[in-house]
């Protein structure tokens, strides 16, 4: 561009004899407005104070760091020499960017920013391919209302934090207007599209969620898209970007103001300075797909052009996804009803046979059960004389095929059991475990390390943790021996996994809520241990649970003190545990623990109550690289202080049991 | 493709008449006016105040505007994007009566 050297041309006009006269502007001129105001000043200051704390932060908050117990969280690796982002980043390389969307008439742009990001981070976070999110569900049915007009990036996150969003598939964007769309005659002069909100059936079981929205900007943009996913931004659209951009890097020169615009950030580069964009007015904008990745509905917009940094960009993570088809429910298990604070436990005692157990509403011990060729479930029968502290539940193993021990803390805090066998045409028992007495709030938890023996566990009045065991050929339980120096948390409890034969993993939440874990194997004269598991630290109040997804290995999970959920591993040949890694993100409700269960070698589900009550899911498999989920299972809602359980009653088949906001028990099923 | 009964919008001729369509928001689609001669294009009404909430997506330009003699015409308004110019979202047509 060629310059204009004011100085020389006053000199030359002097020179000429002639005068320099500056033309006023005519007195009602006004400066061309922008089109948009920048962002509110609200928001502006919290996208910089964001900034600052992740300056402090080292991104903690982005990249999940492990929980730790009072050191603050690991840096990235400090005030880095270079940026902690690569000079280009394209998200589309990584297929999880969604077809180019076309907005029509209409001033749906936000929607269509924003169901993109999140779309796109159901790839980033399930793994797989993005999904088409309905735009129509967001603008039209939201609190933004059924109209074409404008709105902003923040508050439209908010609608899919709260209210969510269903698929494309469930309400297509054209379906919200008339066909052919109709322009609104009342809308003068604009005469953008009616919209119409269409109503999805059992909406609250289809719906996408996200569980975090956060606000970036300067270089720590390039840095979230690098290493989280696509974002969504706003700038002013002027009149050559519109008619006349046809690939490259846009910056503006002429033109009027033709409005705001919200679009999906999916990359940057450093090398030609821009941002690069998917678009939302068709495969057409820009021209036929370029070599330099624009066009076909992308382009790309030079850094701070277009007002682009008047506002900070949104990012959104911790995708809740509906269950898929293959579950079923919620079903209620023959009008079963539980105590307050008390949840369910199953077992299966052969394939595909399920038993179930509660402490009912009048604090007695009640099973329900069912098995191939049943319709409904029978029950509930009353295990005659089981009476349970308040609080505490009910808990069951199955020592071999058609063995049913159970598991109860009685009203005196003694610890009772209760059998049942093949033939048995009511329960035996109940018996107390060896003069067993229990925390207040504590359940008891077993496991069979082999064919026909019991090992339990309990939290004792002295938070001491005890166990007791039986074999056959006993007469009586033998115990309660403590496990030396393992001294628990008020209101947790101990549990226990078998990762192969005779042997024992138990895990605790100590008095400093660190997570702690000892051993026994067969030849072993006493435990060994405690060890802090990997420095973690679990929520007031909940429990840790484990599972062996395989011989020799274990998995197990918790709720930190942010109520997110946790897990750490161990594997023979380790010689130490590995974790904590934050499973997505997401949180819990308070007072619920996370049950985990492996339907297959290498494969772990696991299952939580959300802070919203909904009943949620997660999955890892052998090959991933990261945890698959959160889903909302169908709908469902858990009473406070209550867990949701899960049984493997085959392999990969899943039931999991839940007490229903009304006290009753639900059940639902998955199978592949 | 849509089209719209002829509004008539009336005038006094060499002043400035308000025409029933905008710009509107960024969508890529614009109005092309197919004008007569003697009808000529002036600079567009200020936009209505839009709700700071809702800025992205809205319109940033007001009614479009014209000057004509006396006399009537009749004006074509087709909602295009530059990209697929021969097919117009909407077709409007303005019969324009000035006094």
């Amino acid at each position: 561009m060629a310059g204009l050297n004011i100085i020389q041309l006053k000199a030359d006009i002097k020179s000429r004899g002639l005068t320099w006269v500056p033309i006023e502007l005519p007195a009602d001129s006004k400066p061309r407005g922008l089109g948009w105001d920048p962002a509110p000043a609200e928001v502006t200051r919290a996208a910089l104070e964001t900034s600052q704390r992740l300056m402090v932060t080292r991104m903690s908050h982005l990249f999940q760091q492990p929980m730790t117990l009072g050191s603050a969280p690991k840096s990235l690796g400090g005030p880095a020499a270079t940026p902690p982002y690569p000079r280009t980043f394209d998200w589309r390389t990584r297929g999880v960017i969604g077809a180019v969307t076309d907005q029509g008439y209409c001033g749906s742009c936000v929607s269509h920013s924003t169901t993109g990001v999140v779309g796109s981070m159901v790839g980033v976070e399930h793994g797989g391919a993005s999904v088409h999110l309905s735009e129509a569900d967001q603008h039209f049915c939201s609190s933004h209302g059924p109209n074409c007009h404008g709105w902003n990036n923040g508050d439209a996150l908010n609608q899919i934090k709260t209210r969510g969003v269903v698929s494309d598939a469930d309400f297509p964007y054209m379906t919200a207007f008339d066909s052919p769309p109709v322009g609104d005659p009342a809308d003068v002069p604009d005469h953008l599209w009616i919209a119409h909100c269409r109503a999805v059936a059992e909406r609250n079981r289809k719906i996408y969620q996200i569980t975090e929205i956060s606000a970036w900007t300067g270089n720590d943009r390039k840095t979230y898209i690098a290493n989280v996913g696509p974002l969504a931004c706003g700038y002013t659209v002027y009149e050559d970007f519109r008619d006349h951009y046809g690939g490259g890097v846009y910056r503006h020169v002429s033109g009027s103001v033709c409005g705001g615009h919200a679009v999906m950030v999916v990359g940057y580069s450093d090398d030609e300075n821009c941002w690069i964009c998917r678009n939302s007015w068709g495969a057409g904008f820009g021209g036929a797909a370029h070599a330099d990745g624009t066009g076909a509905g992308f382009f790309k917009i030079g850094y701070g052009e277009c007002n682009i940094d008047g506002e900070a960009f949104y990012g959104a993570q911790g995708v809740i996804a509906p269950a898929n088809r293959n579950w079923g429910g919620w079903w209620p298990v023959a009008g079963g009803a539980a105590a307050s604070d008390s949840s369910v436990f199953g077992v299966s005692r052969s394939p595909n046979k399920l038993d179930i157990f509660t402490s009912g509403t009048d604090h007695g011990t009640y099973t329900a059960a069912w098995q191939p060729g049943d319709t409904a479930w029978r029950g509930w029968w009353r295990v005659q004389g089981g009476v349970t502290a308040p609080g505490t539940s009910i808990t069951a193993v199955s020592r071999s095929a058609d063995h049913l021990d159970i598991f109860c803390v009685g009203t005196d805090h003694r610890i009772y059991t209760a059998a049942w066998q093949n033939g048995d045409t009511s329960w035996r028992g109940w018996w107390p475990v060896a003069g067993g007495v229990a925390a207040p709030g504590t359940s008891v938890f077993g496991v069979s390390r082999s064919a026909d023996h019991l090992d339990i566990f309990c939290v004792g009045t002295d938070h001491g943790t005890y166990t007791a065991a039986w074999q056959p050929g006993d007469t009586a339980w033998r115990g309660w021996w403590r496990v030396q120096g393992g001294v628990t948390a008020p209101n947790t409890s101990i549990t226990a996994v078998s990762r192969n034969t005779d042997k024992l993993d138990i895990f605790c939440v100590g008095t400093d809520q660190r997570i702690y874990t000892a051993a026994w194997q067969a030849g072993d004269t006493s435990w060994r241990g405690w060890w802090p598991v990997a420095g973690g630290v679990a929520a007031p109040g909940t429990s840790v649970f484990g599972v062996s997804r395989a011989p020799d290995k274990l998995d197990i999970f918790a709720v930190g003190t942010d109520m997110q959920v946790y897990t750490a591993a161990w594997q023979a040949g380790d010689t130490s545990w590995r974790g904590w890694w934050p499973v997505g993100h997401f949180k819990v409700a308070p007072g619920t623990s996370i049950h985990a269960v492996s339907r297959g070698p290498n494969k772990l589900d696991i299952f939580a109550v959300g802070q919203d009550g909904g009943i949620y899911s997660a999955a890892w498999q052998a090959g991933d690289t990261a945890w698959r989920g959160w889903w909302r299972i169908l709908g469902g809602s858990a009473a406070p202080n209550t867990m949701v359980t899960a049984v493997v009653r085959s392999a990969d088949h899943l039931d999991i049991f839940a007490v229903g906001t009304d006290h009753h028990i639900y059940t639902a099923a998955w199978q592949p | 493709m849509a089209e719209i009964n002829p509004i008539v919008v009336m005038g006094v001729a060499g002043k400035v008449v308000d025409l029933p369509v905008a710009q509107g928001p960024a969508t890529g689609y614009s109005w092309v006016l197919d004008l007569p001669p003697g009808v000529v294009r002036v600079e567009d009404a200020p936009a209505k105040q839009s709700d700071s909430e809702k800025l992205l997506g809205a319109s940033a330009s007001g009614a479009m505007r014209v000057v004509a003699p006396k006399g009537n015409y009749r004006l074509t308004a087709r909602l295009v994007r530059p990209w697929e110019p021969d097919n117009p979202a909407t077709t409007m047509l303005i019969d324009l009566v000035i006094g």
